[in-house]
């Protein structure tokens, strides 16, 4: 604690930096239940420092217990977490939350009613034994930093949601903490404050160089904010890379399903050629001709041959409907409805429903036939379908 | 700072927690038994086995007097649910379906009475329209038949009416009856064919578990049976423990009241859990709506609004303002009749009242009711802190602390009395166990509820800014707490700063309380005394409540589901 209080008011204290290539946080092999139910099951994780990192799933995925075992709300059950290099967690030690230097920004923001505004934001720095005037003026810096200038004197329950929002992210931001955590800091706040709220926590921590996790369901809020993005699934990380490479390159079709594919089909490749192949769908009637691209491209396909179980991905822009018999294969036009200025048309090949996406206003009719052209898939390994639900 | 981090993660700082939350609740487990457990127990053992208890004390039940007055506690509790379920419904209709003038007025009118002690209000009707009461002393009408059987089923049925009100209220409120009401009007149905098509169906079981609930207070009641039935010779169960106790004395009477009680005990505990049921079928109801369920009142009063509502004022002014009002006069009357004789000074009760061994009594009284209420207030904070961890231990200590008040306090006070006599007889601390152990739910609800609104994050935020279990608990728990502490305090003081039923039954020579003074004054005959004496009783209920209530409105508190069953048990 004597430490603690030495620090001085720079955010970010002599002393703290991390060794140069450590991680800032460090999973190992945690595992984590709740009474008869797993809730995480062997995540292994390395966050670099200053990193902004997302954690996505759907609801269920665990991602809220991952953030908390981070924070120390909840101890693994089994692995190693550290903090800078520190161990917090492990068989025999668990450090608690209040001695972990974090900040921790709540989803339905957590604001003690009985205290002002400043008195909230000024509760981290008070624990850690800083004067009263001081940490007044500070709780004020970091108020007029959130745009809540001459605020401090309310109380926190006569401030809207989106005000209430930026409070709680300033007292998250309060007591210079190592690490920030947030548990779905947008998604109790309406569409027309969430960028305004983005671009505050990313300028935050990036001023501050603050290590910073993010939980959300929203896969966009995942790619807008983060550096490098987590994808859970039941308990385990599906995939941990880049927005660019979880677009590009996804693990597996529920990794390409949640961020956002919406045409992702299990297959089995039937023939295959340079820079095409023909698979059946699961219904094992519906054959489809698809274009991989050339080895090295971004949409690519090397390794499949005859038989193996792939997941196709198409995307939406790159599927073209021409003239029907002029295609690769005929579908037939279900509905076709103008969205966001282009023309979003909805094609049944088969036993697959295919979403398109064309420039210009709908032309087409419901029940039209066109042929179709799927350009530019990404084919997937197959052990990807099977363990995806 | 890392090197410092790494520096603790030798310690185990988890592990004296736990520690002493064992202690915690090995605390409250030890606290429970001495209350509750052991004394119930006792109560069952002496019954079944005890010396001159067992085979004697039933064979005495058997008894004709005991099963007379058993007859008597069965016969009278029922018409006085039937009147009270009458009146309970007539006053929900009324309020909640009909056109009355000023019908939110009524409703508080209606339920106010319930904050006056069951004693005084026997008192103030005696003083109102008994032989050579206010009545007869000015236009000579007496109800002779007050002091009796007839007397007590109506008191208990007034008493009774506010509770039924408040359910069927409740019930009728929620929005779903409401919506099947205005299905039925679309439909074309009159209004009274809604009423009993619909309405009342509906809202049978609220009516039904009302109607339980007083039949099992009316049942438990000693105050109002002690100030009518005695007197005229007429005995119930409560008053049978109570006389056993008081005249026969000896470890036989105790025995044979302790076989009694435990008798009275189980019919309770059953009755109580008939309610229960009755009352999930009414939570299922559906939240009750923020308005009134209707715009268009179901019942149109057309012109007899008014005669209504001057019947309505009628009962308020004869129920409640006429006795209480006569109760004021006669206190301050000078002698036996009222009317114009200038002997005394006004205020000569009210000297007699408030000194010697009645003020003693006072002050016995408050030190009572302000321990009990300070022990019940914190205990109660404890055990709700201690629940917010899920632990088996704390959740049967808690079921077991809120079993006294479900019981008589007859029951509860023989318990306590068989079990702790041989050490505490004849001492406050026998009366204050007894207070404790009955009022102890109050607490635990009260402050469970205001800690259940007290978000767990609220605690985690304290935890992440760097505030320690002790701290956090100190900085946010606390301060979410606090006015759940002040409410129970306010409510356990109401309660036993009056309570009659269990310390008639437990005070010694030198332990009499308020309560015993009023009803000996009563029983001695002194008119002019008791009054006095039951004026200043309601008067500190009254401030205290008034109290309460303005507390809880500026702090916006959150009050325990206690406020409906609580006057049910009233002492």
């Amino acid at each position: 604690m004597a430490a603690v209080r030495a620090a001085p008011a720079a955010p970010e204290p002599a002393g703290q930096g991390v060794p140069s290539g450590g991680a800032a946080i460090e999973l190992a092999g945690v595992s984590l239940a709740y009474r008869d139910h797993t809730v995480l099951e062997g995540v292994d994780l390395e966050i670099r420092p200053g990193e902004i990192v997302a954690i996505v799933g759907p609801s269920g995925s665990g991602k809220s217990s991952l953030l908390r075992t981070i924070a120390g709300f909840l101890e693994p059950l089994d692995g190693v977490v550290r903090i800078n290099g520190g161990v917090v967690a492990a068989s025999g030690v668990n450090i608690p939350p209040e001695r972990r230097r974090i900040g921790f920004v709540f989803q339905h923001y957590a604001l003690w009613p009985h205290m002002t505004v400043r008195e909230n934001v000024a509760y981290p720095w008070k624990t850690r034994g800083v004067r009263t005037e001081e940490r007044a003026r500070r709780a004020e810096q970091l108020l007029a930093r959130m745009g809540l200038d001459g605020f401090g004197d309310r109380s926190p329950t006569t401030l809207s949601g989106g005000q209430q929002q930026r409070v709680a992210l300033a007292r998250g931001l309060a007591g210079d903490p190592r690490l920030l955590l947030l548990d779905e800091p947008l998604s109790s706040v309406d569409a027309a404050r969430r960028d305004e709220l983005q671009t505050l926590i990313i300028d935050a921590a990036r001023a501050q160089q603050l290590t910073t996790v993010v939980t959300t369901h929203d896969q966009r809020e995942a790619t807008t904010l983060a550096d490098r993005v987590v994808v859970l699934s039941a308990g385990r990380i599906a995939q941990f890379a880049t927005p660019v490479e979880l677009y590009q390159h996804p693990a597996n079709a529920f990794v390409a399903r949640f961020m956002g594919a919406l045409n992702v089909f299990e297959a089995t490749v039937v023939d295959r050629g340079n820079g095409w192949l023909r698979v059946t769908l699961r219904d094992g009637a519906t054959e489809v001709l698809a274009h991989a691209g050339a080895a090295g491209s971004e949409a690519h396909d090397e390794t499949s041959v005859a038989g193996d179980r792939v997941v196709l991905v198409a995307r939406p822009e790159s599927i073209r409907l021409v003239a029907a018999g002029a295609g690769d294969q005929d579908g037939t036009v279900v509905r076709s409805a103008l969205v966001d200025g282009r023309s979003e048309v909805r094609v049944e090949v088969g036993s697959a429903l295919l979403h398109v996406f064309e420039t210009g206003l709908p032309q087409r009719e419901t029940g039209e036939r066109a042929g179709v052209v799927l350009e530019h898939c990404l084919v997937l390994r197959g052990e990807g379908a099977r363990t995806s639900g | 700072m890392s090197d410092s981090l790494a520096g603790l993660s030798a310690e185990r700082p988890a592990l004296g927690e736990r520690q002493l939350h064992r202690l915690k609740l090995g605390l409250l487990a030890v606290a429970a038994l001495i209350l509750v457990g052991y004394p119930l127990a006792d109560l069952l053992r002496s019954a079944l086995s005890g010396p001159g208890g067992g085979i004697g004390a039933w064979r005495a039940i058997a008894a004709r007097p005991v099963v007379t007055a058993l007859t008597h506690t069965v016969v009278v509790s029922a018409l006085a649910t039937m009147l009270a379920g009458a009146l309970g419904v007539t006053m929900a209709l009324l309020v909640a379906r009909s056109d009355l003038p000023l019908r939110r007025w009524f409703g508080g009118a209606w339920v106010a009475p319930l904050i006056v002690p069951a004693y005084v209000t026997g008192v103030a009707w005696l003083d109102a329209y008994s032989r050579a009461g206010l009545s007869d002393d000015l236009a000579h009408v007496a109800v002779n038949w007050l002091s009796g059987p007839g007397g007590v089923v109506l008191l208990l049925a007034l008493q009774g009416a506010p509770l039924i009100y408040l359910l069927v209220f409740a019930a009728l409120r929620s929005a779903r009856i409401g919506a099947f009401e205005e299905a039925a009007r679309s439909a074309g149905r009159s209004p009274i064919g809604i009423l009993l098509d619909i309405t009342l169906p509906l809202a049978k079981s609220a009516i039904a578990g009302g109607m339980l609930l007083v039949f099992v207070s009316s049942a438990a009641d000693f105050g109002i049976p002690a100030v009518l039935a005695i007197p005229a010779g007429f005995t119930t169960v409560t008053t049978v423990i109570y006389s056993d106790l008081s005249f026969a004395g000896g470890a036989n009477a105790i025995s044979s009241a302790g076989a009694l009680s435990a008798l009275l005990g189980v019919v309770a505990i059953a009755l109580l859990i008939a309610t229960s049921r009755a009352n999930r079928g009414r939570a299922g109801a559906g939240p009750t709506s923020g308005h009134g369920a209707t715009s268009r009142p179901l019942l149109a009063l057309g012109r007899f609004r008014l005669v209504a509502a001057a019947g309505c004022a009628a009962f308020v002014v004869v129920t409640t303002a006429i006795p209480l009002g006569a109760l004021f006069i006669t206190s301050v009357s000078p002698g036996f009749r009222l009317v114009f004789a200038p002997v005394r000074w006004v205020g000569s009760s009210y000297a007699s009242a408030l000194s010697g061994q009645n003020l003693a009594a006072l002050g016995r009284s408050a030190l009572l009711a302000g321990s009990a209420a300070v022990i019940v207030a914190l205990g109660g904070a404890f055990v709700a802190l201690l629940l917010r961890r899920e632990s088996r231990l704390a959740s049967a200590a808690a079921l077991l602390l809120s079993l006294p008040f479900a019981l008589p306090g007859s029951v509860v006070a023989i318990a306590v009395l068989i079990a702790w006599q041989r050490w505490l007889y004849g001492s406050l601390l026998i009366i204050l166990l007894a207070y404790v152990a009955r009022f102890a739910v109050i607490g635990v609800r009260t402050s469970t509820a205001t800690l259940g609104a007290l978000s767990e994050d609220l605690v985690e935020a304290a935890r992440v800014s760097g505030a320690s279990q002790w701290r956090a608990t100190r900085d946010v728990v606390m301060p979410a707490l606090w006015p759940g502490i002040v409410t129970s305090f306010a409510i356990t003081f109401l309660f036993a700063v009056h309570e009659l039923t269990m310390s008639s039954l437990l005070y010694g020579p030198a332990t009499k309380t308020f309560a015993v003074a009023v009803l000996d004054a009563e029983q001695a005959g002194e008119v002019a005394l008791t009054a006095a004496l039951a004026i200043v009783v309601t008067a500190i209920t009254v401030i205290v409540a008034g109290a309460a209530l303005a507390v809880r409105s500026s702090r916006r508190l959150v009050v325990a589901d206690v406020g409906i069953e609580m006057p049910a048990w009233q002492p």
